[in-house]
């Protein structure tokens, strides 16, 4: 997708890779917390009536899961100003390249000008 | 610096995305694109017109409808739900297989489930939702869980003062 | 060939996107502020709820950020409409900035949704109506994109993209009433009818927490957004 090139023609190779490794950690992280939440889960419940597993009393039990939320909140937010940082920085090149061009250009009619 | 006389200056900037136009060049790939969109779109659009109007609406029956609808047709899944009773509950020894009763407070219904239950199934307060179907024996054979949770949030510590 | 000779300087109406803005930097300052706050009372202050256990506090973010999905589609619609309509550029800018921020918040809602439910409902997923139609909402935002990414350029383009976001506001209601109105997996009430003080405070709190944020990423992006389109127009100007 042109969103990749354009990452990576802006950033260079190795901001890239970082941002990707970092990307990376987080989501595996996330996930690794997430189903690790499922060990330990009986993979048959006990015979007696009406016996909740040994995880319901405890409030904390799905702590994984609001810390998974939590990564996940913030990792997007981040991202996201991380983007607008970028195009920023993109556009403000733009700027200075059009500048030039237009000192450029008006040089160029300056001294056409003269020597007319 | 060397100044050309041409007309226009050499600006060797490339466009920008997303407020010019595409500088792949390639107008296959972009109407590509733009196809995928479109079916994407219409494709959920769809979706939801199709849920809203025909009978899928009804996201599950009570109990007492439940009864009165009767055995579900062949290969189609419905959802049911109710309030389990809790002495009701049983399940052998290593058994995956669960039995349990549905109510809505005035009928019940028979229900069986292999598998794991979550925990708030257990829950006094949880209103169960079971998906799947009603057989010709009185016996919902159900193939999925959902534990609807109730809507009132209460703090630990007064359930404790409580209890 | 024409002189453009440019009497403005280059930065222009984009004047916006000073480093000195008050506004935004109040923004930034303000949201970052309340964030604090509303961690605290989220993680540390807010009591645990008895029955769902420390997931419960996923509603914190899970509320806020489903509100403003719902609030941001109406948003790009009335902008869209406004850009038709007066054919000012900063409409347009303002519907783009929205409807990019919009996906984000409706992409958080279903993944924090999805992993919230894991635990308590004992599924991912499922296709009750509140979920389906925000799922709708969420390939609106991302249909509104790519037409504008990669449609027939120009009005005609917009046009199209403001057709699908009108599609959005009308749906941004049925997925704030869908409880009520169908049967849902989800509680009756969007916010539960009974609830302890504090959670109710926690969660106003992190309702306005997440709108500030939403306010400065909307500025910025918008600012930006604007100085595209008139670096753009130059481009056009001086080529």
């Amino acid at each position: 997708m042109n969103f990749i090139k354009e990452l990576r023609r802006g950033l260079g190779l190795r901001a890239s890779t970082v941002i990707v490794l970092v990307a990376l950690v987080l989501t595996v992280s996330t996930l690794l917390t997430t189903v690790g939440a499922f060990d330990g889960q009986p993979q048959t419940a006990p015979s007696t009536i009406p016996e909740p597993s040994e995880h319901a009393n405890d409030p904390e039990a799905n702590l994984p899961f609001l810390f998974a939320v939590y990564m996940i909140t913030w990792g997007a937010f981040f991202a996201y100003i991380f983007y607008l940082s970028r195009r920023q920085r993109e556009m403000q090149g733009e700027i200075d390249a059009l500048k030039r061009a237009l000192d450029q250009r008006e040089q160029a009619e300056a001294q056409s000008q003269s020597e007319s | 610096m060397n100044f050309d006389d041409t007309e226009t200056t050499d600006l060797t900037i490339s466009p920008l995305p997303d407020v010019s136009d595409s500088d792949d060049g390639s107008v296959i790939a972009h109407r590509g694109k733009l196809l995928i969109a479109l079916v994407v779109l219409v494709g959920a659009l769809g979706y939801f017109a199709f849920m809203a109007f025909e009978g899928a609406t009804v996201y599950y029956y009570t109990v007492g409808e439940m009864n009165d609808i009767g055995q579900t047709p062949e290969g189609k899944m419905v959802r049911v739900s109710g309030k389990l009773v809790p002495e009701t509950f049983l399940r052998g020894d290593g058994s995956t297989l669960a039995e349990f009763s549905l109510t809505d407070g005035s009928e019940s219904l028979i229900a069986n489930h292999i598998g794991v239950l979550p925990d708030l199934f257990f829950n006094d307060h949880s209103e169960i939702i079971l998906e799947g179907s009603y057989g010709s024996d009185g016996v919902f054979q159900s193939e999925n869980v959902i534990v609807k949770c109730p809507s009132k949030y209460i703090a630990l510590d007064e359930e404790q003062e409580l209890g | 060939m024409a002189q453009t000779s440019i009497s403005q300087p280059v930065t222009g109406s984009s004047a916006t996107y000073s480093t000195r803005s008050y506004l935004r930097d109040g923004l930034l300052i303000v949201s970052a502020a309340l964030m604090a706050v509303t961690l605290y009372m989220v993680f540390m202050w807010v009591p645990t709820e008895q029955n769902l256990g420390v997931s419960q506090r996923i509603f914190y973010f899970h509320v806020p950020l489903g509100w403003i999905g719902m609030l941001s589609i109406v948003v790009v619609a009335v902008a869209s409409l406004m850009h038709l309509i007066t054919g000012k550029e900063k409409w347009d800018s303002l519907a783009y900035a929205t409807a990019e921020l919009g996906v984000i918040f409706a992409t958080l809602i279903l993944v924090t949704g999805a992993i919230w439910a894991r635990p308590v409902w004992g599924v991912w997923w499922t296709w009750d109506a509140k979920l389906t139609t925000t799922l709708v909402l969420w390939f609106i935002y991302v249909g509104y994109l790519m037409i504008r990414a990669y449609g027939p350029s120009g009005t005609q383009g917009k046009r199209y993209a403001s057709v699908i976001a009108l599609i959005g506001a009308i749906d941004s209601p049925i997925i704030y009433k869908a409880t009520d109105w169908w049967r849902t997996a989800h509680p009756e009430r969007n916010v539960p009818s009974d609830l302890a003080s504090e959670m109710l405070l926690t969660l106003l709190v992190a309702v306005v927490t997440f709108t500030v944020l939403y306010a400065y990423l909307l500025v910025e992006r918008y600012s930006l957004r604007k100085s595209e389109s008139d670096l753009d127009e130059l481009h056009q100007r001086t080529a």
